[in-house]
């Protein structure tokens, strides 16, 4: 086997093979009722990370080691068609994830700049907030590494004080969670799930329990934020009705979503005490996966390159 | 104006000379603020934008007057209006990295909202 050709085609296709296979099991899982289980924000972004930074996880600590240690310096071995076929695999979900990536920064970019030289104004509290005159009722945050709260004109002329703060509290509560680069991350994700309905679904579910943190963030414990939020969310709703551009309901079918399930939750018994949120990313847990698994494979490294001259050899 | 607006970083200069002037302007009267850039290529700029509906044109002596249709702030907000209805339309909220304070609202929610907003109405009553 030619070391240094034969590598980059080994570590490709079993980036290609373990990504296809741990899809697959998350997409089982959540057709089997994964979805269920999942209410954390950061649970769900840990699911939906699992095929690729695993399958990355695998090939660095697991695959590369066993390939490096094991396999004799001068062998030349022709690679089989299975390992090209995984190799043109893996580069296919690499290639279409840094494509998926490039088209939401590329969106976002436009819409930063397009709002860019418009009016900012800070707002009480002291968040900014570029304030445009859109037709969509429009209150978000854009932008990944450089966020910054958009909202609508017409949103800020419907809500009174109270509800502008608490929608304002709302967005600073995503900025604070740093949820639009975890979106791009999610979208950038070079896996099969990507390809796959479970995928979308988890993405979407994804999206609804960071909207329910945010609220649970900005308004807390104080029964007159909350209401506020809630009527604010109602308003945004009516002027999105009026608006003429409702934005499907499908998008966000799971069972988190729903400004209905968002308004009776705020209009709900207030909880006894303000709800700790984890850390702004799910990396304590993800760094300790990544640190055992090597730890773990140490004994399996021959039997691993034994599977690797097997799939080199596959279909030879 | 439709609302595919795009306007070029030289469009938008001569637009900002225009707007700062606030009374019409014709090549000469605004090739003063672009000392580098030739007559011609003020007069092709000016000619495109009011091709493309921002500037209004009327004779003035015997040159071309030009205004802008509207203000600063009401031709960015029908650009980004229109940027924001294409990228949430077309591309799919997911594309654009922009979280929104209400995800979802269809047309069959109107009664639900007349509902929930009952509820808020009692609750405010309440804390009261």
């Amino acid at each position: 086997m030619g070391f240094d050709v034969t590598l980059p085609l080994v570590l490709l296709a079993a980036y290609g093979l373990f990504s296809l296979l741990l899809s697959a099991a998350v997409a089982l899982a959540w057709r089997a009722g994964l979805r269920r289980q999942l209410t954390d924000a950061n649970a769900v972004l840990s699911v939906r990370l699992l095929p690729a930074m695993g399958s990355a996880t695998l090939v660095l600590t697991v695959v590369l080691p066993a390939f490096v240690i094991y396999e004799p310096r001068h062998a030349h071995d022709q690679p089989g068609p299975l390992l090209v076929i995984s190799a043109l695999f893996a580069l296919l979900v690499l290639g279409d994830g840094i494509r998926r990536g490039l088209r939401a920064w590329r969106a976002t970019r436009a819409l930063v700049r397009g709002s860019e030289s418009l009016l900012t104004r800070r707002a009480e509290g002291g968040t900014d907030v570029t304030v445009i005159n859109v037709k969509e009722p429009l209150v978000g945050v854009v932008g990944s590494w450089r966020q910054r709260i958009v909202a609508a004109r017409s949103v800020a002329a419907v809500c009174d004080h109270e509800e502008f703060h608490q929608v304002l509290a709302h967005e600073a509560a995503h900025m604070d969670a740093r949820d639009n680069l975890k979106l791009l991350v999610l979208l950038t994700m070079p896996d099969a799930l990507a390809w796959l309905t479970a995928g979308r679904a988890l993405t979407a579910h994804w999206r609804a329990a960071t909207e329910l943190e945010a609220d649970e963030r900005a308004s807390g414990t104080d029964p007159r934020k909350r209401v506020a939020l809630a009527s604010a969310l109602l308003k945004v709703a009516r002027l999105s009705l009026a608006s003429g551009r409702p934005r499907a309901a499908s998008r966000v079918g799971t069972q988190l979503s729903g400004l209905e399930q968002r308004v009776r939750r705020l209009l709900g018994p207030s909880p006894a005490v303000c709800r700790r949120f984890p850390g702004r990313f799910p990396g304590r847990r993800l760094l300790t996966c990544a640190l055992l698994i090597p730890l773990l494979a140490v004994p399996l490294y021959a039997s691993v390159h034994r599977l690797i001259e097997a799939l080199v050899a596959f279909g030879r | 104006m439709g609302e595919r607006l795009e306007l070029g970083p030289l469009e938008l200069k001569v637009l900002e000379v225009l707007w700062e002037r606030n009374r019409a302007a014709t090549v000469r009267n605004v090739q003063p603020s672009f000392p580098r850039l030739a007559y011609t290529t003020l007069m092709t700029t000016l000619d495109r934008l009011y091709r493309k509906g921002v500037l209004r044109r009327f004779r003035l002596g015997r040159a071309f007057g030009y205004e802008p249709r509207c203000s600063r702030d009401q031709l960015f907000g029908q650009m980004v209006s229109g940027r924001v209805t294409e990228l949430l339309a077309a591309c799919g909220d997911s594309t654009v990295l922009l979280s929104t304070l209400v995800e979802a609202v269809g047309q069959a929610d109107a009664e639900l909202l007349d509902e929930l907003e009952a509820l808020v109405r009692a609750e405010r009553a309440r804390l009261k």
